[in-house]
């Protein structure tokens, strides 16, 4: 009791170490305790209520009608087991208002009155939900953007329904964040009127089985999944690997690692603040030391210190971590299924309080043990004992390096994908450390060699004993890297997809146009004044490749597109504007006499399938097999939005086959909506997708999801300032010593402050440089090879980036110095001289 | 000539209950070129005195005319600018820059000037016997080494007037006797005006001039034979 009286005098001494000490671990606890905390509210969101997301004990997926076999066992589960079944369809379609003669892209969901199986529909009247026969439940932001009320009527195809309500929550979509327009529940028994299914492209069917019993659930499981056929998904509810499943949970760990990066960061921190709070009770140890106080005595004191202080900070942390969690629900809309209860979970907890003992022992045991070598004579008089050495410091460093494996084996539970991610994190700051190292080495140089005075001074500072430039820059450099590359990759997609949308590319793309309403459709166009460039689609899956079933060559290939997928292929003679030729001397050979048919295939999905000039795939179209020769291969010059085609046929192959037909074309942005609802009424079956604003939502969707980073990522910057600053109150008796000598011997203020000010400009120009080439260098390889899309380096940015971290740097690091300017050099005289 | 005039200064500290003078009025004046020891006991006010003199701390009354200039009229640039320019200092505990070299801690004073004054600087080096040390920082030097190098980074800018406060503190004898040495003979070579406060009876005998202060008040003000 006595002892921990005497830690908390000691602590309320030197509060200012101590409150910092708390606030670099209170920060990372807080963060990764509410991340964490979050991460088990969806996963137990999920697991709790995966009935309800997929809809049912069993669900069967497809993008075409059932097969017969599928379909007679479906009829034999219902006469045989007590079951209820439940159809779907969803596709997209065009919904126009005749009321505002205004029309919009919408996603229909055509369900049947039993739906859904698990959960409930909640309404804006609050009425219980029961669509009744030709009406519709639609999405807030249909009313809105049709400027229409519940009870007016909107066209879908060829029926006119009734808006009926408002749909709220829908227990089997709870996130809608990928959606492309607002959501359309309409009776399943309507849906054949409309005329909308048949000529389409993409429909999604599916049925949703309740069971009475689990057992039950796997019989039937068993005799449906027996009876599908290819492309046919029979899952129970637990194997669906629902959108929000691996969405949310994949990018919450992605939070979650940067939540361990900046505990990473920030343990540096608590290094650089104990060192300075031992050093400010270098004469208590001393006298400690006098007066017969073992060693062992003192670490085991300062341990019980750093307990106490992680302690105190793991309650702030909790008080943090429920303050972020209030702020989540707004932050993280986007991603957050609706209905989720957010809490702080127990497990988060415990392992938040572990980690605070943990990083708070393991980051300062180093500083502590350092005790034991310091004699009494040193302090008294001042002397810097020894400096601390490279391999010094190698036992602590592999204990916080073990210390973290073992963390990330455990979060992850993949011992594969642990290590990955481990050794991207210690390559990452190994990278960063020599480059730094290296940079450093030269700057050092320079003050060897310059000429002017105050830069000399400022970069002989940078190495004085205590400073952790090193370790600042490093830390500085990474989280600045991450928030920099992130920056540049969000607004290198924007200007792909939304800003520069280019003036001349089509801006309305129009789909599921039937093949023998073409001449209709032209001239339909032509009246209104446009020209539409007007492209065949047919569907078709690989089959083959040289011989071999694809479905083998997909198996052997990394996550990616799926190369067994129905294709959308066409048929012409020659290369899109928006294509180069990259293989071959023209798109077919004209001299062709072999017995297979010629193919031009497009970059991306012959690298993806393996394949090349004189490679042969047999296609599956509409049940006739067509072995096909590569004869030429092309690459898209231009990214983004814009009509493209992984197979081109030539016309006398295909021109028989069942096709849609697919136009694009550009008109002025005022005018797409009154053509979109023209095309809408004339062409019922066709949907017509607004390129300007199929952009915008892309773009709204990157911007969402790279700002919940960016927020994350930021407290990782929070954590590099930490470092700083803690580096700054460690060093406070090294600067304050200087600027008192530099005063004695008649240096004035503003002569100090230039110097301290130039070697926070070298920090911030080393470490905002580094970020900026390496963010670049991340960034363009990010852009190029994974999202492909154009990258441009946005160097205006870049300084602009610089110029802010800068300013953020020095005006920070000029606040730490202003007590040190101030004093007055008697008053550290008589501290230092007459005692 | 007096290059040093003290009138009447006082210095009274304020404590929570009553009021202490540790400065009673003291007056004197220093001629160019002289050698003069301040000594008393511990607490005497004789440290006091010397931060007065060098413009380090205010007096509560009383005036210091340094080189025809009134210390106290002058704002805080003028007095660094006096400080770097005619005063040289030389302190018990050295405080030398760590990051510095003892070359470099040298030129210190003389870069603030604007000045590059590397010949002097290698031969104040020379002058302390110091030249085969001058790439060394003061972690790496002996107590009486870094007063040294101390004394020269005093000299570098030619100041008009020396003050030490207790030089040989911090040094065991052999070392308190070579800068006692290296002082006298500093003051007769380059005849600068130095001012040593001590409590070092074997300084006190090498200097010309030797004021006593006991209780804030000169008590003796002697010429040595």
């Amino acid at each position: 009791m006595k002892q921990l009286q005497q830690i908390f005098k000691e602590l309320f001494f030197y509060k200012g170490q101590a409150i910092l000490f708390c606030l670099c671990l209170l920060f990372s606890l807080g963060i990764f305790i509410s991340v964490d905390s979050l991460a088990d509210s969806t996963e137990n969101y999920i697991n709790q209520d995966s009935k309800t997301l997929v809809g049912g004990d069993i669900i069967i997926e497809t993008n075409r009608e059932f097969s017969s076999n599928l379909t007679q066992a479906l009829l034999e589960v219902e006469q045989k087991y007590n079951v209820i079944i439940s159809n779907r369809l969803e596709f997209t379609s065009i919904t126009y208002a005749n009321k505002t003669n205004s029309s919009l892209l919408t996603q229909i969901k055509a369900v049947e009155p039993q739906h859904p199986l698990y959960g409930s529909i909640e309404l804006l009247s609050g009425e219980q939900y029961q669509l009744k026969p030709y009406n519709v439940i639609v999405e807030e932001n249909l009313l809105t953007q049709l400027n229409l009320k519940i009870g007016d009527n909107i066209q879908i195809g060829k029926v006119e329904f009734t808006i009926q309500d408002v749909l709220i929550s829908e227990p089997d979509s709870p996130l809608n964040l990928f959606s492309l327009g607002p959501k359309i529940l309409l009776p399943i028994e309507n849906i054949n009127e409309t005329g909308l299914i048949g000529s389409r492209s993409r429909v999604e069917y599916s049925t949703t089985i309740k069971t009475s019993s689990d057992e039950e659930s796997l019989e039937i499981y068993e005799l449906l999944n027996s009876a599908a056929q290819e492309r046919e998904d029979v899952d129970m509810y637990y194997q669906d690997g629902s959108t929000l499943q691996s969405f949310t949970t994949n990018f919450l760990f992605f939070i979650k690692l940067i939540s361990i990066f900046i505990i990473f960061i920030t343990g540096v921190g608590l290094t650089s603040t104990l060192s300075s709070y031992l050093s400010s009770l270098k004469q208590t140890i001393g006298i400690k030391k006098v007066l017969g106080t073992k060693d062992s005595s003192l670490v085991t004191f300062y341990l019980k210190t750093v307990l106490v202080l992680a302690g105190i900070s793991f309650i702030f942390a909790m008080l943090f971590a429920w303050l972020f969690m209030l702020l989540f629900p707004y932050v993280l809309k986007s991603i957050l299924p609706q209905g989720i209860q957010i809490g702080l979970s127990l497990s988060a907890t415990l392992k938040g309080f572990f980690l605070a003992l943990g990083i708070s022992v393991l980051f300062t045991l180093y500083p502590i043990s350092k005790l034991k070598h310091i004699s009494p004579t040193d302090i008294f008089r001042k002397q810097d004992s020894n400096e601390q050495r490279f391999f010094d410091l190698l036992p602590y460093y592999s204990m916080i390096v073990i210390f973290f494996a073992m963390f990330i084996f455990i979060e992850l539970e993949n011992l594969t994908t642990g290590l990955y991610i481990l050794l991207g994190i210690v390559s990452l700051v190994i990278i960063t450390f020599l480059f730094v190292s290296s940079i450093l080495y030269f700057v050092k140089k320079i003050g060897l060699h310059t000429k002017l005075y105050s830069l000399k001074l400022a970069i002989k500072g940078l190495f004085r004993i205590g400073n952790k430039t090193l370790l600042i820059i490093t830390s500085l450099s990474i989280s600045l890297t991450l928030i920099f590359s992130l920056t540049f990759i969000e607004t290198n997609l924007q200007n792909q997809f939304i800003t520069s949308f280019p003036q001349d590319a089509p801006n309305m793309f129009i789909i599921d146009i039937p093949g023998n309403e073409k001449n209709n459709f032209s001239q339909f166009l032509e009246k209104e004044g446009h020209n539409a460039t007007i492209f065949p689609i047919i569907r078709a899956p690989v089959i083959l490749i040289n011989g071999v079933d694809t479905q083998i060559i997909q198996d052997s290939l990394p996550e990616g597109d799926r190369i067994t997928r129905q294709f959308s292929i066409t048929y012409g003679d020659k290369v899109l504007d928006s294509e180069l030729l990259t293989e071959g001397n023209s798109i077919f050979v004209d001299t062709w006499n072999k017995n297979v048919v010629q193919v031009s295939a497009m970059d991306e999905i012959a690298q993806r399938m393996g394949v090349g000039i004189g490679d042969r795939l047999v296609f599956l179209v509409q049940g006739i097999e067509i072995e096909a020769e590569i004869v030429s291969i092309r690459s898209r010059v231009e990214q983004g939005i814009g009509a493209f085609f992984y197979f081109t046929f030539e016309e006398e192959v295909l021109e028989n086959a069942p096709q849609t037909l697919f136009a694009t074309l550009r008109v002025n942005s005022s005018e797409i909506n009154p053509l979109q609802t023209q095309i809408a009424k004339e062409f019922p079956s066709v949907t017509t997708i607004n390129g300007e604003t199929t952009a915008k939502t892309i773009g709204d969707i990157i911007g969402q999801l790279s700002s919940i980073t960016s927020f994350f990522t930021v407290f990782s910057l929070i954590g590099g300032i930490l470092i700083l600053i803690s580096s700054i109150l460690a060093t406070h008796e090294e600067r304050l010593k200087e600027s008192i000598y530099y005063k004695l011997v008649g240096g004035n203020t503003s002569f100090i402050r230039k110097i301290f000010i130039i070697e926070y400009m070298i920090l911030a120009i080393i470490s905002s440089l580094f970020a900026l080439i390496f963010a670049m260098t991340i960034s363009f390889l990010v852009s190029s090879y994974l999202l492909d899309i154009t990258f441009s380096f946005l160097i205006v940015e870049g300084f602009i980036y610089i110029g802010i971290t800068i300013l953020t740097i020095l005006f920070i690091g000029y606040l730490s110095i202003l007590p040190i300017l101030k004093k007055k050099p008697l008053e550290y005289i008589r501290e230092n001289n007459i005692e | 000539m007096s290059i040093l005039s003290i009138k009447d200064i006082t210095k009274d500290f304020k404590t929570e209950d009553k009021r202490i003078q540790i400065l009673k009025g003291i007056s004197f004046e220093v001629k160019k070129g002289e050698f003069v020891a301040i000594i008393g006991s511990s607490g005497s006010g004789k440290s006091t005195l010397l931060s007065i003199i060098a413009g380090l701390d205010n007096p509560s009354s009383g005036k210091v005319i340094l080189d025809k200039e009134d210390v106290f009229s002058l704002n805080e640039n003028q007095l660094s600018e006096l400080r770097n320019k005619k005063i040289g200092f030389i302190f018990q505990s050295f405080f030398l820059v760590p990051s510095l070299n003892a070359y470099e801690n040298i030129e210190l004073p003389s870069q603030i000037a604007g000045k590059n004054q590397s010949k002097k600087i290698n031969s104040l080096l020379n002058a302390v016997g110091m030249s085969h040390r001058k790439n060394n920082y003061p972690i790496q030097l002996s107590g009486g080494e870094k007063q040294r190098i101390a004394i020269a980074r005093a000299l570098v800018n030619d100041p008009e007037i020396l003050f030490a406060d207790e030089p040989t503190g911090n040094l065991d004898s052999k070392n308190s006797k070579q800068i006692i040495e290296l002082l006298q003979e500093l003051h007769k070579k380059e005849q600068k005006t130095l001012i040593i406060v001590t409590h070092e009876p074997e300084i006190a005998k090498v200097a010309q001039r030797v004021i006593e202060v006991k209780d804030g008040k000169i008590i003796s003000d002697k010429n040595n034979k």
